[in-house]
């Protein structure tokens, strides 16, 4: 997943794309080159996406507490969604993801740039930006297109497999 | 920055990525190139399919022992299952992304390790099994989309039997 995002990168055109597999050998590149953005996956071990976060908008030693920071996550609760916004998230990015995905996020962290907001218990990019958890409209992120999704065609013995299991599952 | 000041301060801080970037964005041929890229990466999930399929064993087995109660294993758990949706779609195993998305789901609101719990548990981790050995890649096809919607409508069922409001 590493590999694949920071090769996404540089095909988009980025210079000096680093990765790093933990959030020690991360904090530790971006101490020593204070990069302009920050893409992190949230499970990560032994420490965390959150703590990564955490490290570089509240330690002495980071080099730019207002560095815009992706946060990548395979779950979008809002319990979870609200944690990681409080820890200073800049933007949230689904996996899977497509390139365009990537690229709308990285648009809107340079076109629409957020304030920073400091309460002394809080610091991050302003949260006040709404988001509707319980919308269901077809303009939901990917409600579209699974109107449009290919499916494939398995093997004829795979789909009796699958149909037996469906059968399986319609049984509890 | 971590005094407890009552009153916010608002920052602008300066946006060095637009100063480097410039105008305009880029093409969309690079874009359909970097999906490209991405659609034909060549790494092969399965060896990390099978550790997660393995991790989840681990806990069952646990489960299966006797003394666990839902809420010690639950965090353990959607973290593995968040990993099988995440990854599973990125290396071509779009139906393990699918039916993980359920389970996470199930996960958020299930309450208890009962026979239901472990039927639906058991559904999921036979799919999984058999997706890796028979290295299916992709949805699965009608019978993918149906087993989905077959494993989901169990779980509606489990939340309706256990007054599950969701």
């Amino acid at each position: 997943m590493l590999a694949l995002t920071t090769s996404l990168l540089t095909m988009f055109g980025f210079k000096n794309v680093y990765g790093a597999r933990t959030v020690d050998e991360g904090f530790k590149l971006f101490v020593q080159y204070n990069h302009d953005l920050v893409i992190t996956d949230w499970l990560m071990e032994p420490h965390d996406g959150l703590e990564f976060i955490r490290r570089i908008r509240k330690e002495e030693d980071s080099p730019n507490k207002f560095v815009p920071i992706i946060l990548m996550t395979g779950y979008s609760d809002q319990p979870r969604v609200e944690n990681a916004r409080d820890m200073g998230v800049t933007e949230f990015l689904m996996k899977p993801y497509s390139a365009r995905d990537m690229y709308a996020r990285i648009v809107q962290i340079i076109e629409k740039p957020r304030q920073f907001v400091d309460t002394g218990e809080f610091f991050g990019p302003d949260r006040r930006r709404r988001k509707n958890f319980d919308f269901r409209g077809s303009e939901k992120r990917g409600e579209a297109d699974k109107n449009t999704a290919k499916w494939d065609e398995p093997d004829e013995d795979m789909q009796i497999i699958l149909r037996n299991i469906t059968e399986d599952a319609k049984n509890i | 920055m971590t005094d407890n000041r009552k009153v916010p301060s608002f920052i602008t801080p300066p946006n060095t990525l637009k100063a480097k970037v410039g105008e305009g964005g880029i093409p969309a041929y690079i874009l359909k190139q970097c999906q490209g890229y991405l659609e034909s990466n060549p790494v092969d999930f399965t060896p990390y399919g099978y550790r997660y399929l393995s991790q989840l064993r681990e806990v069952k087995l646990r489960i299966d022992k006797g003394g666990v109660q839902l809420g010690d294993v639950q965090g353990e758990m959607t973290n593995i299952i968040m990993q099988l949706k995440s990854n599973g779609s990125m290396f071509h195993y779009q139906l393990i992304s699918m039916i993980s998305d359920v389970m996470l789901r199930f996960f958020e609101h299930a309450k208890t390790l009962d026979d239901d719990f472990n039927e639906i548990f058991g559904v999921y981790t036979n799919v999984l099994e058999i997706v890796l050995n028979k290295k299916l890649r992709g949805n699965g096809g009608a019978e993918g989309y149906a087993l989905t919607q077959e494993l989901h409508g169990a779980c509606l069922r489990y939340y309706t039997k256990h007054g599950i409001k969701i």
